[in-house]
């Protein structure tokens, strides 16, 4: 036997033993059989009205709003059912899936397709169903993921397969649904993780077209009051290689700071953090660099009659339009811009951010994952302050009222920086535990920046238009949480 | 440099053997605490002079869980004091306790968050033996990310 072989069989020595001791030392009766069996979910009917412009009518998604020049209203409601399964057999493991019926829109009856030999197939996804028979096939798979212990180091767990993973930045950088797998440490003051999740897998025997993102995440407690929390990001988008000649790359490295102040008044929370974003060949639309900050500090006060709030946000931008900006594909120039990927900012405006009222706001922070988003697609950066409260006006009803004011940091191509002011007012009355009614709108005055911005638009480089609306969003949403 | 031997039968048993301590010694270690819970030890109160420990310190949950916390209570030398109070100041929602007094050195809770408020955001609930306050962080997040 060879030096080279040795080694090997004393470390499987080693972790055979290891493994056979924690076999051993297990109770059987920790797992007598899959018996315990969490059901639970929730079930929602909305209505919305608004005036945004869908993407859909410029050839895109449903995804992604803006303003448009004298644009239609439209109207309708859906329904959706989100259902959960977990099998607990121990406190040391759990099988969880999670599944959707839905958003089906009322009457949304959509059209059969035929496949390549001309044979009828039904419609299949989210949508289907609502029209008049309804039998739509709509039931998709939201979360199926395994979590256990680890053995051998207490307060180590591991998770794999889909599931929901965001960021600690509002969502900033990162929150959806993704396949992967996770790392998680929690034990006294220190929670921590490390996450890798894949993006794009098309042919399985070629990586040229994979899209890796990893991720280590840590907290600490550092006092009664205070957490600190330091995270980085690292994407790896062969996906979008192209003619770059490069794999493009981005990476985010942030830290936050949340603690609880006393004041006369009442209580703060206190939430600041800080996020530097540097990348090469963003979405392999161009091959030169990005790099920018995204600077964030919030205080929300709770009084004996509500509570209220103020955030104010600074992302570092370019100067220009994105057509100008990236100057095709080659252009190899530095933009001073800070860029996420996917960015479903809530914190309170309906509009702006995604809203609270109906859940989704159909607005500027809904564009994600094409890079031709609001702030993920345009380069002028943003200066937004938020100010926003709520008021427990009865004991089964709130108020609550959100003012922001949303700014371009550097100016577009027209010279302009102002977006516009956002007020929202909505209500939400508990009529039973765990059955809700809520309702209200946001309106939003468009400022000169919206003006003849290419910008403005799904691909970001249609023309915009000259006076763009005021846009508006009301709707409600019944929604029962169970389980 | 290393004689190319085959790995003795004995050595191989011995390596088993290390390797089984070393698992049982960890296992022992990740079991033994008892009502001990991990994490900074907060005091001394006045004026009773307790210190103060909570488990979870962090939490991240989906509106609809409800997760439990752990208060535990103890002397200068760690031992586990009786009957002592704790009271508990959610920044919304609810949290609920079997006994507002120490039990074996701990009092076990559960919060409740706001009912019907899934939107993304931070709760913290505070802690509080005597004059120590001890705040915990509740990030409450979407039960499912994806629209």
């Amino acid at each position: 036997m060879t030096a080279g072989k040795t080694y090997p069989i004393v470390v499987l020595c080693l972790v055979f033993g290891l493994l056979v001791s924690q076999a051993w030392s297990q109770n059987l009766s920790i797992f007598p059989k899959e018996e315990i069996l969490l059901v639970g979910g929730d079930f929602r009917l909305r209505s919305v009205t608004s005036n945004i412009a869908g993407a859909s009518l410029l050839g895109g998604g449903e995804s992604g709003g803006f303003p448009t020049q004298n644009g239609a209203t439209k109207s309708f409601f859906d329904t959706r059912l989100r259902l959960y399964w977990d099998f607990r057999p121990s406190d040391l493991l759990r099988v969880h899936y999670r599944m959707e019926i839905g958003d089906v829109r009322f009457g949304g009856g959509t059209e059969n397709g035929s496949d390549v030999t001309g044979n009828l197939v039904p419609v299949i996804g989210p949508g289907s169903g609502g029209g008049v028979g309804a039998d739509g096939v709509n039931v998709e798979t939201k979360n199926i993921f395994l979590e256990f212990a680890m053995p051998f180091l207490q307060g180590l767990s591991f998770r794999g397969g889909i599931f929901g993973y965001g960021d600690r930045y509002d969502f900033n950088i990162i929150a959806d649904d993704f396949a992967g797998f996770q790392l998680l440490y929690k034990r006294g003051d220190v929670e921590a993780h490390f996450v890798y999740l894949k993006f794009f897998e098309g042919a399985t025997r070629d990586n040229a077209d994979d899209s890796h993102w990893f991720g280590i995440d840590g907290q600490l407690q550092i006092s009664e009051a205070t957490r600190a929390a330091a995270t980085f990001y690292y994407w790896l988008d062969q996906e979008h290689k192209g003619t770059l000649g490069f794999t493009p790359y981005q990476y985010w490295l942030a830290s936050e700071v949340t603690s609880r102040l006393t004041s006369g008044l009442g209580p703060i929370q206190v939430k600041g953090y800080a996020i530097y974003n540097h990348g090469e060949g963003y979405f392999g639309r161009r091959q030169g660099t990005n790099g920018g900050a995204n600077l964030s500090l919030s205080g929300d006060l709770s009084l004996n009659f509500g509570t209220v709030g103020l955030q104010v946000q600074y992302i570092t931008g370019a100067r220009g339009s994105k057509l100008q900006l990236e100057g095709g594909s080659k252009d190899t120039k530095n933009i001073g811009a800070w860029l996420g990927y996917f960015n479903r900012m809530y914190q309170g405006p309906e509009i702006i951010s995604l809203g609270p009222i109906i859940d989704v706001g159909d607005g500027f922070s809904s564009k994600w994952g094409t890079g031709n988003g609001f702030y993920n697609g345009d380069y002028n950066g943003r200066l937004l302050f938020i100010a926003r409260s709520a008021f427990p006006v009865l004991p089964s009803v709130s108020l609550h009222a959100v003012g922001a004011y949303d700014r371009a940091a550097a100016s577009n191509a027209n010279g302009d920086y102002n977006r516009g002011v956002e007020f929202d007012l909505w209500a939400q009355w508990n009529i039973y535990p765990k059955l809700w009614f809520r309702f209200g709108g946001g309106y939003y005055i468009t400022g000169n920046w919206w003006k003849n911005n290419s910008d403005a638009s799904f691909d970001g480089r249609r023309p915009g238009v000259p006076h763009p609306d005021n846009i508006w969003q009301f709707g409600t949403r019944l929604q029962y949480d169970f389980g | 440099m290393i004689s190319a031997k085959p790995l003795p039968l004995f050595v191989a048993g011995i390596l088993v053997g290390l390797g089984w301590l070393a698992g049982s010694i960890a296992l022992s270690a990740s079991q033994g605490h008892g009502s001990q819970i991990a994490g900074h030890r907060y005091g001394p109160t006045t004026p009773g002079g307790y210190y103060v420990r909570v488990d979870p310190r962090a939490v991240t949950m989906a509106h609809t869980q409800r997760p439990q916390l752990t208060v535990a209570v103890e002397n200068a030398a760690g031992q586990p004091l009786e009957d002592v109070l704790v009271t508990f100041t959610p920044s919304e929602g609810t949290f609920t306790t079997s006994s507002s007094r120490t039990r074996g050195g701990t009092v076990v809770g559960t919060f409740i968050a706001a009912p019907g408020s899934d939107s993304p955001r931070t709760a913290f609930l505070v802690a509080a033996v005597e004059d120590v306050e001890v705040t915990v962080f509740i990030d409450i997040v979407p039960a499912v990310f994806g629209r």
